[in-house]
């Protein structure tokens, strides 16, 4: 969380609206690029529906560049929450909606989103991480953790009465999480660099 | 169709809520856990919407919490269903001549083994008491109310052992650490009684403190738990990480 501090972010979200309302199609692949794989994120979290997502992507991207090529954006440093903000309303236009028209495929944008595959974290199977989660139950030391990680995700039960529950504090807590995780993220990207390797013959 | 974008006061209102989600306030705060569950206020989703769009980092951190919530239920499916499975296989197994006779002879292999492991046993122990001494990992947690809780209560024993204690080095990373050992004495002033300088995390990101028990008696005891950063000019004074506590009985 440290890559893009506030200050770096809004300085080049201000420098990709200014190239971009000078023409610069080179600066308009680039904020695809930069921004696709969060929008995609929070598009599939929303839709629920991987193909939806899509095809909201492709919107979200279609309605900012001609936002931004027409009237450039009253404060270019905040992009990312106007990106945000057009993405949300159309999934709250889609709950609305029975027959939507769909935006045509606009090829020359599809061309530019990048192919969501070579994401590790969708990349790697749900089988491997399923055996990664077991084998990380398995190597918590207390059962106590371990009954945590399962009362919060599994039986989502709220913080407050697995801790009371529990007798540990919040603190403990937050860190079993945060650690459950790292461990998870750590094995799922050197499955992920393993499955690249290919045996040339 | 849609709601109206009024795009300076959909950003202005998510722009104080932006400010300060750094790292440290995401972790402490949930915010991943509670984005995933859909349980933020709408001013801390936007602000963390915005945020987790330009960070590939925060974005990594998002994608393995959901994976680890999919494999949670997964693993606790295939565990359920192990158990139902297995349950009505069991009985007639254990009912039936053939297990009967198959468990007898194990019995009678396994007693054989086990005399023989005994007396190795009791052969290695006398070579290595007079070198090694036991070894007791404790992960050391925090828990709610004052020191000394009972969660963290270490018995000393008759013979010497070392105690390991399991410590939590924090979300922040340090270039290393340093763990203090005081003994709470209600009448004066705490006493720095053990100390270990240039700590590494280890197996699971966790701080390894060995204390022999010669130097711990029945009491109240606390660790204080210290970061430092190379880069740090030499005058910078070691961080204030965490606090432990824990009592040792006889």
């Amino acid at each position: 969380m440290n890559d893009a501090t506030h200050s770096e972010e809004r300085q080049a979200a201000n420098d990709l609206v200014s190239r971009m309302q000078n023409g610069d199609q080179a600066a308009e692949a680039e904020m695809i690029e930069r921004y696709s794989r969060g929008l995609r994120f929070l598009l599939r979290r929303k839709t629920r529906d991987p193909h939806l997502a899509e095809d909201f992507l492709q919107e979200t991207w279609a309605i900012v560049l001609v936002k931004i090529r027409e009237k450039g954006l009253d404060n270019p440093g905040r992009l990312a929450g106007y990106l945000c903000g057009i993405a949300n309303n159309l999934t709250l236009g889609e709950q609305r909606r029975v027959n939507r028209q769909r935006t045509t495929v606009n090829s020359e944008i599809v061309a530019l989103i990048p192919d969501g595959s070579s994401n590790p974290f969708r990349h790697v199977s749900r089988a491997e991480v399923c055996t990664q989660v077991h084998k990380l139950l398995d190597d918590l030391k207390t059962e106590r953790d371990r009954e945590i990680l399962t009362r919060f995700y599994v039986r989502e039960e709220d913080k407050e009465s697995i801790c009371s529950g529990l007798g540990v504090d919040s603190v403990h807590f937050n860190r079993v999480l945060y650690r459950a995780r790292q461990r998870l993220k750590s094995v799922i990207k050197a499955a992920d660099r393993r499955s690249q390797f290919r045996v040339v013959s | 169709m849609y709601r109206f974008i009024d795009e300076n006061g959909l950003l202005n209102r998510s722009l104080r809520a932006s400010n300060k989600m750094d790292k440290k306030y995401i972790n402490e705060n949930l915010l991943i856990e509670r984005y995933l569950e859909d349980t933020l206020s709408i001013e801390e989703r936007e602000a963390f919407e915005e945020r987790f769009l330009s960070s590939a980092e925060l974005l990594d951190e998002l994608e393995a919490a959901e994976r680890l919530e999919q494999g949670l239920h997964d693993v606790t499916a295939l565990e359920n269903a192990h158990v139902t499975e297995k349950t009505p296989k069991v009985g007639p197994l254990f009912r039936s001549p053939q297990y009967a006779v198959a468990a007898s002879f194990l019995l009678l292999i396994s007693l054989g083994v086990s005399s023989s492991l005994l007396q190795e046993n009791a052969r290695l122990s006398e070579m290595d008491s007079a070198w090694a001494v036991p070894t007791e990992i404790i992960p050391l947690v925090s828990v709610r109310g004052v020191a000394g809780s009972e969660l963290n209560t270490l018995s000393l024993g008759d013979a010497p052992k070392r105690f390991v204690m399991m410590l939590d080095p924090g979300f922040e990373s340090y270039s290393h650490y340093r763990a203090t050992v005081y003994r709470l004495d209600p009448a004066n002033e705490p006493a720095m009684l053990w100390q270990v300088e240039q700590m590494l995390p280890g197996y699971e990101d966790m701080l390894a403190l060995g204390v022999p028990s010669s130097v711990l008696s029945p009491g109240d005891f606390e660790i204080q738990l210290e970061g430092w950063q190379d880069e740090w000019p030499a005058d910078h004074g070691f961080e204030s990480l965490d606090t432990k506590t824990f009592r040792i009985k006889k």
